[in-house]
């Protein structure tokens, strides 16, 4: 049987770190295809998936820490975390520069993910083998 | 081309568009249609062989005793390998 | 050639996806030129003329599917399927669509290197 070639992998995550389910797949997916030899490249978190982005959500402690395991993720394996600027900025999802420039008191956005454009995720689009929606 | 279907909606819409040459699976809401005395059944009827459905997601609304037998069930690494063997996948929300 | 395809699948206003799909693919435009937009099941609702959000304070969107001329993005379809099932089949569009039968649709959605639903 011949082995699958090592495939450069982005994720496109478009819900919530919590009330639906579909970031928790992609994490889940991440991890698998991790473990299978592929590289992930990175994470583009857009629509309410900039949520996943928040650095003040508190699961409860017997729950699954979806920020936390993104972010263990991202260190581990060199994952680039990108939180789509305009839609975070809509959603409440700040980085401190962000607040600054708009003059917010506070900022939230977690450690290990960046705020990212749209040409972000246009270049994962044409650069990485396979491009999955969550 | 991988279809990835999360719903019942999803699957209607994904049924009108799906081509032979085409592998489907179900995840989150949409395995519900992967029992075959499912109202929705019909529109992965036509497509057994290339239809799968996510095991999480079967165990997780207790549906493992009623998925068809000919719908393969696969676990996150086996979603991986769906998707290694298609450059195309689209998701249906 | 990669050829990105945006399939609008909900209907505006309701939820933000086409708002930010539309977003995501004039972003993309300046990146490549071979773009496809594919409008299908509620996602035809979008290109219905005539519409005004202003009461429900939502951004009206609709003006910017008129910039797929000058942003080069040709390749602009419609199901033909969708709109009669929606009694939408007569109605004033906002721009100039290739209405397809589903067949026609498939066809494009096969040649598509990466595709992104909103």
């Amino acid at each position: 049987m011949s082995q699958t070639q090592s495939l450069t992998y982005s994720l496109v995550v478009n819900g919530s770190v919590y009330g639906s389910q579909s970031a928790r797949s992609a994490y889940q997916f991440a991890v698998a295809l991790l473990e299978k030899g592929h590289q992930l490249v990175s994470v583009f978190f857009y629509q309410d998936g900039v949520i996943n982005g928040s650095a003040l959500s508190v699961p409860a402690n017997d729950e699954f820490d979806l920020t936390k395991a993104w972010q263990a993720l991202a260190k581990e394996h060199q994952v680039r975390l990108e939180t789509c600027v305009a839609a975070a900025l809509r959603r409440g999802v700040i980085s401190q520069a962000e607040a600054d420039l708009h003059g917010l008191k506070q900022h939230n956005l977690a450690d290990g993910f960046h705020q990212a454009g749209l040409g972000s995720l246009a270049e994962a689009l044409l650069t990485q083998d396979r491009v999955v929606q969550f | 081309m991988l279809h990835i279907v999360k719903s019942l909606t999803a699957l209607r819409d994904f049924a009108r568009y799906a081509v032979k040459e085409d592998e489907v699976l179900l995840v989150e809401s949409a395995v519900y249609a992967a029992n075959s005395a499912h109202k929705d059944f019909k529109l992965v009827s036509s497509l057994l062989a290339s239809t799968y459905v996510l095991s999480a997601d079967v165990e997780a609304r207790g549906l493992a005793l009623m998925i068809s037998e000919s719908i393969q069930s696969v676990d996150f690494a086996g979603w991986v390998t769906l998707t290694e063997r298609h450059s195309q996948s689209m998701t249906w929300d | 050639m990669s050829q990105l395809t945006f399939v609008f699948r909900s209907c505006p206003h309701t939820t933000s996806a086409g708002r930010e799909g539309v977003d995501a693919l004039l972003a993309a435009s300046a990146y490549s030129e071979e773009i496809s937009v594919i409008f299908l099941g509620d996602g035809v609702g979008h290109l219905l003329s005539m519409q005004n959000p202003s009461e429900i304070q939502s951004k009206d969107y609709a003006p910017m599917f008129k910039l797929f001329d000058l942003y080069d993005i040709e390749q602009v379809f419609v199901c033909q399927h969708s709109l009669q099932e929606r009694g939408l089949d007569g109605a004033a569009l906002l721009i100039q669509a290739q209405v397809l039968n589903v067949e026609a649709v498939q066809q494009q959605l096969g040649m598509a290197t990466k595709i992104l639903t909103f």
